[in-house]
């Protein structure tokens, strides 16, 4: 038994001196990086699918009867042909057209007010309440 | 009485020749003191702040220079790179290629001068896992954009926790006459990281308004989360000695 723990001590002491001086015969210098990485996740539209459950629901409580139909009945429409315009305009096909403001009436009408070039003769005369309530005022103080 | 004053003449007589005896010894000798501290070598590498630090990225289809901002940290034994381009998830398939060079030198305390060179030596393998998320992701299709706000919790646990995983490789040269070794690391994509294959994210998920909702499924074409994260790297590069014959 002390033999052993005397070999095991004997090998642990040798295992550090070795770790020891491969830490003074090697160096080590360290490389890390931060890359940001843009994602695009398609988006299931789920709800649209829960809402054809919903009236599917609706109509099977209608005791609607389906019918089968052949393969061959149904006319072929290739996706151009129900290309809708929102679907061209997302494909470039038709430019977007720009919206182009219009001014109200109000705005128009300040806007010549500031444009014209005639003097402004309107002088604001006060009401004979405000020159009442003045004269009041004065005979207090 | 007479024998003790025999005996304690005797006792004095040794004690002076003694002392005449170590008295003349230092006269005849002088003592020189030599010291010597014995101290091994310091093997001690910084990474080059002057030398340019460069990343580029090499897929089957393309090579593209990644613009870098490096950072060191304060003893230059860590060097950060930051990629400032996002890279396209697309980007990342088996094979796709990541080539970071750098510069290494001495540092003054260092007794060698001087690394092994290394040729596409095998240090391991090393993974790009996800640290961060930017706060602001945007919902849109090809012409218009939906929403643009805070990460749903559905894309949150969308990404992937490691995106990809490299075999790195490490090339460094000889010093030059400036003491100048320079440094590659090749990391090599093992795998695919079929990100494209995954299941695409429910719109219930999401946690939109109904107004945002309604939007998306009335719109005929495809909508999609749009989202940066950031992934980071760390790989250790052990130098040895160059063994001088």
């Amino acid at each position: 038994m002390r033999k052993i723990a005397i070999f095991t001590a004997i090998c642990i002491l040798i295992f550090m001196m070795f770790s020891i001086s491969y830490g003074f015969w090697t160096d080590q210098v360290e490389i890390a990086g931060d890359s940001k990485v843009s994602f695009k996740i398609k988006i299931n539209k789920d709800i649209e699918l829960e809402e054809a459950t919903d009236a599917a629901i609706k109509l099977n409580k209608e005791d609607l009867v389906v019918k089968d139909v052949k393969k061959e009945d149904i006319p072929y429409v290739t996706e151009e042909e129900t290309a809708t315009e929102e679907d061209l305009v997302d494909l470039d096909i038709i430019p977007v057209e720009e919206e182009v403001a219009v001014p109200t009436e109000e705005e128009t009408s300040t806007e010549d007010e500031a444009i014209s070039d005639e003097p402004n003769n309107d002088k604001s005369v006060p009401l004979e309440e405000d020159v009442q309530s003045e004269e009041t005022s004065g005979d207090i103080s | 009485m007479g024998k003790k004053h025999n005996i304690v003449g005797l006792v004095i007589l040794l004690i002076t020749v003694v002392s005449m005896l170590g008295v003349s010894y230092a006269g005849y000798t002088n003592i020189l003191t030599l010291d010597y501290d014995l101290s091994s070598s310091s093997f001690n590498n910084i990474f080059k702040e002057k030398s340019k630090v460069t990343a580029e990225l090499i897929t089957e289809e393309k090579s593209k220079k990644l613009k870098v901002d490096p950072i060191f940290d304060r003893d230059k034994k860590k060097l950060r790179l930051i990629i400032d381009n996002p890279i396209d998830i697309s980007d990342f398939e088996e094979g796709t290629t990541i080539i970071i060079n750098y510069s290494l030198k001495a540092d003054k305390s260092s007794g060698i001068k001087q690394v092994a060179p290394q040729e596409d030596y095998n240090i391991g393998r090393a993974d790009f896992i996800l640290e961060t998320v930017t706060p602001i992701c945007s919902i849109a299709n090809k012409s218009k954009t939906y929403y643009t706000g805070s990460i749903p919790n559905a894309v949150y646990d969308y990404l992937p926790d490691v995106l990809a995983s490299f075999d790195s490789y490490h090339t460094i040269s000889s010093a030059d006459h400036k003491g100048t070794m320079n440094g590659t690391i090749t990391l090599v994509q093992v795998g695919d990281n079929n990100f494209n294959d995954r299941p695409k994210v429910n719109l219930s998920s999401l946690d939109l308004d109904d107004s945002t909702n309604e939007r998306i499924v009335k719109s005929k074409s495809s909508a999609y989360v749009e989202v940066e994260a950031v992934y980071g790297f760390d790989i250790p590069i052990n130098l040895d000695q160059f063994n001088v014959n």
